[in-house]
């Protein structure tokens, strides 16, 4: 199976913080996979790489076998912890603002999507609760036909009804072809849908598993994470 | 996809543009009808005295209200546009911006490009602001006919006097002109737009001081340079130079052409920091 990202000896350093420690990292097409690891493990950096919004310090990081730019951008959706929209704007300029940047943007799930929600198009964002802005902006992520998404903490911050919308819009909406990386530290919530995880530690990766293989062991993802992660 | 990115940011400054545009050339309006009204011989002969002063009261607050808005109208056009850039690239909807799959060349452009329609816009409407309040309309449109027709009689008369003292014909001079003015305005856009990049990777917490210091430094590096460029020439051709000086016109072009240059290559340097930053050193954190 062909890798949508790979990490050679990825290193990133913010002075003399060493956020990753040369990292080496595989993903397959087609899996969800985990990310996860306490706050401050590097999650959130190797995700920023990824997408292009950093630069590694050493080493390389390349998307479907190309160093983050341009062309990977078209194929990667990412949905970072903040939010990123221009509140400006109505829901349905920024739908437009998406279509026209992203080829494999589509427009009616995004429209189907809002209107399950009950979320009018034409109210400006502004007017829109913090939940359902996090909402939106997930709408918007996954209303792409990616290769690559990248959710950084989508269900961090959210009560449990909402992480399951969440989760099941993630779910039900990724071409199979597709991976999904998920960042978060709340495992117990997203492993039902996992079908790796990779634990991360201090900017090193501990373990980089399938989850069936935990199972057949009969353990769970949310068991061992606490105990390899034991204070 | 930088014609739309510049779509884009064209709709999005547009929804407040306009608006301001509208509340400016209202507030000449209403300041302008006051005026006119209070100065009727038919108002004065007419209308209670009283009533008569309180309108005047009215015009002389709504004139205070105008020059002051004037004046916030002319502020608030660049330092709207240089926030924009900030807040699009160096604040939390950068995470969206940044991602697109554009080059950084075109996010910047974008942003460049639209700084020129609406200072444009700006200055337009500004003009027009200032016709509606000043009144005598026909005085003001015969002023600004017949300085055309004198312009277009002197370039008639003294095309070849012209062409001999500035070396180039006059439609090459005002070409000259334009894209002086285009290398001016850019230079000092590019300066706070590397300003804004230069003072957030410097000033992590706190961006818009480091902006302001970056700016301060990247202005008399800028002064510095052309003053440089200025001493450089003199002291490399003096003889030249004091010939030049009796000859007003070709020295006046080589001004143009010699600041076009140093804007130029000014505007090339800041240009290169901010692509560096964006590419480099991006702090959105």
């Amino acid at each position: 199976m062909a890798e949508i990202l790979k990490c050679n000896h990825l290193k990133k350093q913010y002075g003399s913080f060493t956020a990753l420690k040369g990292i080496n990292l595989e993903l397959p097409e087609g899996k969800i996979v985990g990310l996860l690891g306490p706050n401050g493990s590097g999650k959130t950096t190797l995700i920023k790489l990824a997408s292009g919004l950093l630069l590694p310090t050493a080493g390389e990081i390349l998307i479907n076998g190309q160093a983050p730019g341009v062309e990977s951008k078209k194929i990667v959706a990412y949905l970072p912890e903040r939010n990123y929209l221009d509140l400006s704007r109505k829901i349905s300029k920024q739908i437009d603002f998406m279509g026209d940047f992203y080829k494999d943007f589509r427009k009616e799930r995004a429209y189907e999507m809002l209107e399950h929600l009950d979320i009018d198009p034409s109210r400006p964002l502004k007017e829109l609760s913090k939940g359902n802005r996090e909402k939106v902006q997930l709408i918007l992520v996954m209303s792409r036909d990616a290769k690559l998404y990248l959710l950084d903490e989508p269900i961090g911050g959210v009560d449990p009804a909402a992480r399951d919308y969440i989760l099941s819009t993630i779910i039900d909406n990724h071409p199979e072809d597709s991976t999904v990386l998920i960042s978060t530290h709340l495992i117990a919530d997203v492993e039902p849908v996992l079908d790796e995880f990779i634990f991360i530690r201090e900017g090193e990766i501990v373990q980089h598993s399938a989850v069936d293989e935990v199972k057949s062991k009969g353990q769970t993802v949310d068991g061992l994470f606490r105990e390899v992660f034991r204070c | 996809m930088l014609g739309k990115l510049t779509k884009h940011e064209f709709l999005t400054v547009s929804r407040l543009a306009i608006p301001a545009y509208l509340a400016i050339l209202a507030i000449s309006v209403v300041g302008r009808f006051l005026t006119w009204i209070t100065s009727r011989q038919y108002v004065i002969d007419h209308v209670a005295p009283t009533f008569v002063r309180i309108i005047k009261i009215l015009s002389s607050l709504i004139s205070t209200v105008y020059v002051l808005a004037f004046i916030a109208f002319i502020v608030m056009t660049v330092v709207f546009l240089v926030y924009r850039f900030y807040k699009n690239y160096f604040t939390d909807e950068g995470y969206l911006m940044l991602t697109l799959p554009v080059k950084p060349t075109g996010l910047i452009f974008s942003k460049l490009f639209n700084s020129w329609i609406w200072l444009l816009f700006s200055a337009i409407v500004a003009v027009a602001s200032l016709y509606i309040t000043l009144g005598h309309y026909d005085q003001l449109t015969d002023l600004i006919t017949r300085t055309f027709d004198s312009v277009k009689q002197v370039i008639e008369r003294e095309g070849d006097f012209i062409r001999d003292e500035l070396g180039v014909p006059i439609w090459v001079f005002v070409i000259e002109l334009i894209i002086f003015v285009i290398l001016l305005v850019s230079r000092y856009i590019f300066e706070w737009y590397a300003s804004i990049g230069a003072g957030t990777m410097i000033a992590k917490k706190h961006k818009i001081i480091g902006t302001l210091i970056a700016f301060l430094i990247l202005d008399n590096i800028s002064y510095a340079v052309t003053g440089a460029f200025v001493a450089i020439a003199t002291s490399v051709a003096p003889d030249y130079f004091t010939e030049l000086s009796q000859s007003g016109g070709k020295a006046l072009q080589l001004v143009v052409l010699g600041y076009s240059g140093v804007n130029l290559l000014l505007a090339g340097l800041l240009f290169w920091l901010l692509t560096y930053v964006m590419k480099h050193k991006l702090n959105l954190e």
